[in-house]
This record gives structure tokens, C-alpha cells and sequence, in this order.
């Protein structure tokens, strides 16, 4: 009884859109082909006419396709020719010739790869499919046809797509997986109800129902073929509701309500001879005739029963003729024709044997695809073994060539350091050597001037012992011996000389022993002489002023300081000796980067133009030259004497 | 497998090891720029000051020659004045 559900379905599942009125088709292309168009016209019509054939004449729709395919392939029409194919491949198909259908296919399929016509490829992995469903190859036949949904669903077109999808789960059912089918069928329905594609959900509601009847769930399996009839009802789907009233006529009758499956039966009889669809007659007068046959209506079973097995034996449906010869078979004992119930029952007995042998091949079919899948699936598993396996051996890998380019890349960097490091380290060396060896060089030169410098104040301290040994014995003379006026005159002048030679020479070993003279010293050492000078003259005033703004850290070199010191002293001893001089001011002042120092008198003066430059005043010039400083004189008759020297001074 | 990953993780401690070896190598050159530059500018500075006493030396010895020949003068001029005193007394001397 199953087995009659699923025939009828199948067939309305791939033909549903193309049997309405045919010949009207057939006269309108046959007069348009009378008016001699071009050869892709002709060529169009010739595939419409054997597409338009199919269900009224087969040699007909052979000839029109041969038709198609000769003028095509004479035409270089490649377009023409894979629609050629296709079409001779749906007539095989219908002729129930599946190997012969799958050679057109596969010709039509070739082109169209090379016409990268990518739509007609989906059409034909489609028919391909069903090809491989019908010859129970259903890997092949789910290979294909997911192929074909592949590209739909590419192409965003959704009718087809679902109708594959639909067509996907019936494989599922064919495998006996009722539960994907039912669950494919389930959300198709859910994607039909949202999309108001009412045709397919009428569809889906009659798959689902077969699904549940499978799992002999008949509640869940009324309620979906009852919304399914509402559906085609209110959306006028006479093929579908022809269809679901036949299907609902058999489950109402397997629980033994006739009356009610009789009623649906008629129902589904009356549909499907409207739409003239042939299978379908048969499938659902041969019901009514077994229904009749239960309620003892012989007569009107065997109009019924005669009606179905014609049209069965017409359209070779096995399944169909197998349950007609076993009801007329009953039907005749009923009348106890024992002739014809043994005609029949040998013509059930050859169908059945055949439907057998048809049952044991899809049953072997069946279980070789079990084992199939079962060692396909063993071969992925040990595939995605594999490949993980593989996968980590590359990941391994690939974290070692990591860390081996890491490895380089810290020991260049490491490399790098170390040369820096010791790069660094030799320069280093080199500048350190370089500067010592400056330095031991010129401490060589200093000890060796040093030495100098001792030698001097050896012989500086002899000279000052054997000058201080004169003058004293030059006063023992002068006070000892009664000596002449004019001898006591020359030796008090030699004293003198000799005094002035011990005093300079004091001043020079002053000087020389200090590596720097601070303006402290200087000014202490100008005091002293200043009051020396002033005890020797009391006429003579003299003011020494120093700036206490000048820094008393102020350092000169011991060749600055005692040259300034010469200088003053030089300038005082000739505002004494020779200006006549009542007042002396030493000033000591602070300019920008600058020493002022200003001996000023007022004395006789002089006119710097008409007196030449004695001995004195010549060497405070050059001594201020000699230290880098400015010197001036300013100068007049009667009017004292000014001498400014400018010195720079680093504060 | 476990050899791999005994080498792998032998090749990673090896490259943290080597890894902290530059962040040391590279710290401790940085020191030794710095305590070179501190040698260096102290060496320059001696340098420098033994250069200022050099010219100090220089100079005074420079102005101590001239100082020295004209003391010698100053000498002489004395003795050969004391000479001449000597000369006197003993010419008085005899003349008595």
C-alpha cells in the first residue's frame, strides 16, 4: 500500500507544472513552423512539440526531438542541441528507460559545461538525480541532485530550490530515514507558509503526512493530509488535491472507514480525469474498485477495476496492474468465474514475481547503499583522521620553522649586540688611550717646567741672600770706617739699587710661587705697599678704594697679577717721585666683563704731546700689554695724571 | 610526536634564553656607554686643566728668563759698582 503511495507522488513531483492542454500547444506551434521561421525558431519548435508530445503520442514527441537535435547539430546550434537531448532524456525517462535517459542527459550536460549555462546544468544534475533515485542509486542520486540545489540556491531561485529540497526527502524516505524526511518536509512547509507558495506547501502537507504514516503516527498523519486538502481547496491546486484525496481515501480505508474513503476516492477520480491525469485514474479507480469490492458492490468494482487496469497497462505501472489483477482475481471468485479467476491470478503471480524481483534488487540496492554509506562514512572518519593527524603534523611543523626563524632572528640579534658591545668597548679603549697618553705627555712637559721653575727659585733665593749679604755689608762700611762724603753718597745709592733689586725680586718669588692669584691677594699686597708708601711720605695722601661688588673670587694668573701689581706700583712711585703729588686714589671697579683700575693723582701733571716716554711709563705699557689689557693716560699741565687700565676678567 | 614536541619546547626555552641574553647584552652595553662617556669627560677634564698649568709653567718659565738676564744686569751693575768703591778706598789708602 505504501509502495502505491510513493509512485503516484514521485511522478506528480517531477511533471507537475507541464499537462495542461496539450494540444492546443501542439496545433498553435504547428501552424508557426507552416510559415517557414529561421532555423533557431524551427529548432525551438521542434523541442516544444516533442515536449508537448509527451503525453499524447511518444513516437511523435521521438520524431519532433530527433527533429530538434539533427537540425541543431547541422546548424552548430549548441544551445538547441543540449535542449535536444534534454528532452529525448525526459522521454526515455517517461518510457521508465533510465540508462538511455542518463546518456542524453550526460551529452546535454556536456554542452552545457562548455556554454557555462549554469541554470540548464542544475536542470539537468536534477534529471540525473532522478534517473540514479529511480534506479535506487540514491548517493548518486543525493550527489546530484544537492549539486543541482547548490546552484539554485546560488541563483536565489527558490522554487526550485525547495522542490529539490522536497525531492531530497523523499531519497531520506527511500532510505527509510523518516525523520530527516520528515524534518526536510517540515521546514519546507514552514518556508512555503512564509513565502505563500501555496503549491508547495500543499505538497509538503501530503509528504508530511506520508512521513507520519510511515512512522504509523496516523493521528499527526490525518490532521496534515486534512490541512493539505484545505489548502489545495482554497488555492484551487487540482493536481495536488487530486493527489491528497486519493492518498487520504487509502489511510481512511486502512481503518476501515469505506464509506469515507470511498467518498474521497470519487473525489480524487473525478480531479484527476479533469486534469486528465492518466496514472493518476488508474491509481484511484483501482482503489475504488477495491473499496467497492469490500462493500459486496461487484459490479460497479469491476467497471472501476477494468477502468484502472487499462490505463495501468497502457502506461506499464507494474505496482498498479499487480493490485488490479489481485482485486479482479477476487472479484471473479466472487462470481466463481474459476477461468478467469485463474487467468488473473497467473497474470498477478507473473506481475508480482517481477515486482518481486524488482523489490529484491531495491532491497540489495538498499542494503548495498547502507554499506555503502556505512563505508563511506568509515572512509571519512579515517579521512578526517587523516587529515587532523595531517593538520597537526603541519601545525607541529610550522611552530618549529617558527621557532627556528625565531632562533635566527634572536641569535642575529644577539650576534649584533656583542659585535656593538665590543665595538663600543675597543673605541673606548682607543679614546681612553689616546687621552692618557695626552695627558702623561703634557704631565711630562709640566714636571720638566716645574724642574725650570725650582732652578729659579734656588738661584732666586741664592741671589736674594747674597744681595741682603751686600747691603749689610755695605752699612757696616758706611757707619764702621769714616769714609769720604762723596763715597758715603755713592754707597747709599748703591743700597738703594740693591734694595729695589731684593724688593722686586721678593715680588717676583711672590709671584712665582702661586699657581693663581686671587684679587684678595692682590688687593693685600697693594695695601701693604700702599701704607709702606704712605709711612715713607706724610705729605702724601693716599686712598685705595676697591668695589665691593667685584667678585673676591676673581683669579688672575700669577704673570696677570704681578704685572698689575708693577703697574700700580710703578704709577704710585711716579706720582711720588715726580708729580709732587698730595693725594693718590687707587680705584679698584667693576664694569660688565671688565677690571677698571685707575691710579689717579694730582700732581703736576704733564703734556703727554712734548714729554717723551721715559723708562717707567713704557713699561707699564708694556706690561699691560703683555697681559691683554688696555692702558691709558690722560694727562695736563698742573692738572694730575690718570692712568686707566682695562682688564678682562672671567667672573 | 613526543620527540617533536620534547624539541620544540627544547627550541623555545632555547629562544627565551637567547631572547634574555640580548635584553643583558643590550643593557650592559648601554652601562658601558654611559660609564665611558663619565671616564671620557673626567680624562678631558684633567686634560684640559693640566693643559691651563702647562701654559701657567710656560709662561712664568718664559717670564722668569727674561726676569733671570735682567737680575744678572742688575748684578753685575752692582759688583762692578762695588769695584769701583773698592778701587777708591785703597787708592786712599796709599795716597795716605
Amino acid at each position: 500500500m505504501k509502495k502505491l503511495l510513493i509512485l503516484p507522488l514521485c511522478l506528480f513531483l517531477n511533471f507537475y507544472g507541464f499537462s495542461q492542454n496539450p494540444q492546443i500547444n501542439i496545433d498553435k506551434i504547428k501552424s508557426d513552423l507552416s510559415q517557414n521561421p529561421s532555423d533557431s525558431l524551427k529548432i525551438k519548435a521542434y523541442s516544444d512539440l516533442c515536449w508537448f508530445y509527451r503525453t499524447i503520442s511518444t513516437d511523435s514527441a521521438f520524431t519532433y526531438g530527433n527533429l530538434a537535435l539533427k537540425l541543431s547539430k547541422k546548424t552548430n546550434n549548441k544551445v538547441g542541441e543540449a535542449q535536444a537531448h534534454n528532452d529525448i532524456g525526459i522521454l526515455y525517462y517517461g518510457l521508465a528507460d533510465y540508462n538511455q535517459a542518463m546518456k542524453e542527459y550526460n551529452l546535454a550536460l556536456k554542452i552545457r559545461k562548455k556554454l557555462e549555462d549554469t541554470l540548464g546544468l542544475a536542470s539537468i544534475y536534477n534529471k540525473i538525480g532522478l534517473c540514479y533515485q529511480n534506479t535506487f542509486q540514491l548517493d548518486s542520486a543525493i550527489v546530484y541532485n544537492t549539486m543541482a540545489l547548490e546552484i539554485y540556491e546560488y541563483k536565489n531561485n527558490l522554487k526550485y530550490a525547495n522542490a529539490l529540497k522536497g525531492n531530497i526527502a523523499n531519497i531520506y524516505r527511500g532510505l527509510k530515514q523518516y525523520d530527516k524526511a520528515l524534518k526536510t518536509h517540515l521546514e519546507l512547509a514552514e518556508t512555503a507558509n512564509r513565502t505563500q507558495d501555496y503549491s508547495l506547501l500543499t505538497r509538503s502537507y501530503n509528504n508530511i503526512a506520508n512521513a507520519y504514516l510511515h512512522k504509523e503516527d496516523t493521528l499527526n498523519s490525518v490532521t496534515y493530509f486534512i490541512k493539505g486538502i484545505d489548502v489545495a481547496k482554497a488555492n484551487n491546486l487540482e493536481n495536488e488535491l487530486g493527489a491528497l484525496y486519493n492518498n487520504y481515501g487509502t489511510l481512511l480505508s486502512s481503518k476501515g472507514q469505506i464509506k469515507e474513503a470511498i467518498d474521497n476516492t470519487l473525489k480524487s477520480l473525478i480531479i484527476r480525469k479533469k486534469i486528465n491525469d492518466n496514472l493518476g485514474i488508474a491509481s484511484s479507480s483501482l482503489n475504488l474498485g477495491d473499496l467497492y469490492l469490500k462493500i459486496g458492490e461487484y459490479k460497479i468494482a469491476k467497471n472501476y477495476l477494468d477502468e484502472g487496469i487499462k490505463l495501468a497497462e497502457n502506461f506499464n505501472a507494474n505496482e498498479l496492474r499487480v493490485n488490479g489483477y489481485s482485486n479482479l482475481s477476487y472479484y471473479f471468485a466472487f462470481i466463481k468465474n474459476i477461468d478467469s479467476v485463474k487467468y488473473y491470478q497467473n497474470k498477478y503471480k507473473q506481475i508480482e514475481d517481477s515486482i518481486f524481483n524488482n523489490r529484491i534488487t531495491k532491497e540489495i540496492a538498499e542494503v548495498q547503499e547502507k554499506y555503502n554509506a556505512n563505508e563511506r562514512e568509515n572512509q571519512i572518519l579515517k579521512q578526517r583522521a587523516e587529515l587532523a593527524e595531517k593538520k597537526q603534523d603541519i601545525s607541529q611543523k610550522n611552530s618549529f620553522i617558527i621557532g627556528l626563524v625565531g632562533l635566527a632572528i634572536v641569535l642575529s640579534l644577539l650576534g649584533f649586540l656583542v659585535y656593538n658591545q665590543q665595538k663600543i668597548k675597543n673605541e673606548q679603549l682607543k679614546k681612553e688611550s689616546e687621552l692618557k697618553e695626552a695627558l702623561v705627555k703634557i704631565e711630562t712637559q709640566n714636571h720638566l717646567q716645574n724642574q725650570r721653575l725650582n732652578i729659579s727659585r734656588d738661584l732666586h733665593d741664592n741671589i736674594g741672600a747674597q744681595l741682603t749679604f751686600i747691603i749689610s755689608s755695605l752699612d757696616n762700611l758706611k757707619y764702621g770706617f769714616k769714609l769720604p762724603e762723596n763715597l758715603n753718597e755713592k754707597l747709599k745709592t748703591i743700597s738703594e739699587f740693591t734694595t729695589s733689586t731684593i724688593y722686586e725680586l721678593r715680588d717676583t718669588i711672590w709671584a712665582m710661587n702661586k699657581n693663581e692669584i686671587t684679587l684678595d691677594d692682590l688687593q693685600s699686597r697693594i695695601s701693604n705697599f700702599i701704607d709702606k708708601a704712605n709711612h715713607a711720605s706724610d705729605t702724601v695722601n693716599f686712598n685705595f678704594v676697591f668695589d665691593d661688588d667685584l667678585l673676591k673670587t676673581t683669579t688672575f694668573t700669577s704673570l696677570v697679577g704681578m704685572n698689575i701689581y708693577r703697574i700700580i706700583q710703578e704709577a704710585v712711585n711716579n706720582s711720588i717721585k715726580y708729580a709732587k703729588s698730595s693725594i693718590v686714589d687707587v680705584n679698584f671697579e667693576k664694569q660688565v666683563n671688565n677690571l677698571q683700575i685707575t691710579i689717579e693723582d694730582n700732581g703736576k701733571g704733564f703734556d703727554i704731546n712734548k714729554v717723551e716716554f721715559g723708562n717707567g711709563l713704557n713699561n707699564m705699557k708694556k706690561r699691560a700689554l703683555e697681559i691683554g689689557a688696555e692702558f691709558k693716560i690722560n694727562t695736563k699741565l698742573d692738572h694730575g695724571t690718570k692712568i686707566t687700565i682695562n682688564h678682562v676678567i672671567n667672573t | 610526536m613526543e620527540t617533536s614536541v620534547f624539541f620544540q619546547v627544547v627550541l623555545y626555552i632555547l629562544i627565551c634564553t637567547l631572547f634574555l641574553i640580548s635584553i643583558k647584552t643590550f643593557f650592559t652595553t648601554k652601562l658601558i656607554l654611559k660609564t665611558a662617556k663619565e671616564k671620557n669627560f673626567f680624562l678631558k677634564k684633567e686634560l684640559e686643566s693640566r693643559k691651563v698649568e702647562q701654559k701657567q709653567l710656560e709662561e712664568k718659565n718664559l717670564f722668569l728668563e727674561n726676569y733671570n738676564l735682567s737680575l744678572f744686569n742688575k748684578l753685575i751693575e752692582i759688583t762692578e759698582e762695588l769695584f769701583l768703591i773698592k778701587k777708591i778706598i785703597l787708592e786712599e789708602c796709599y795716597n795716605k
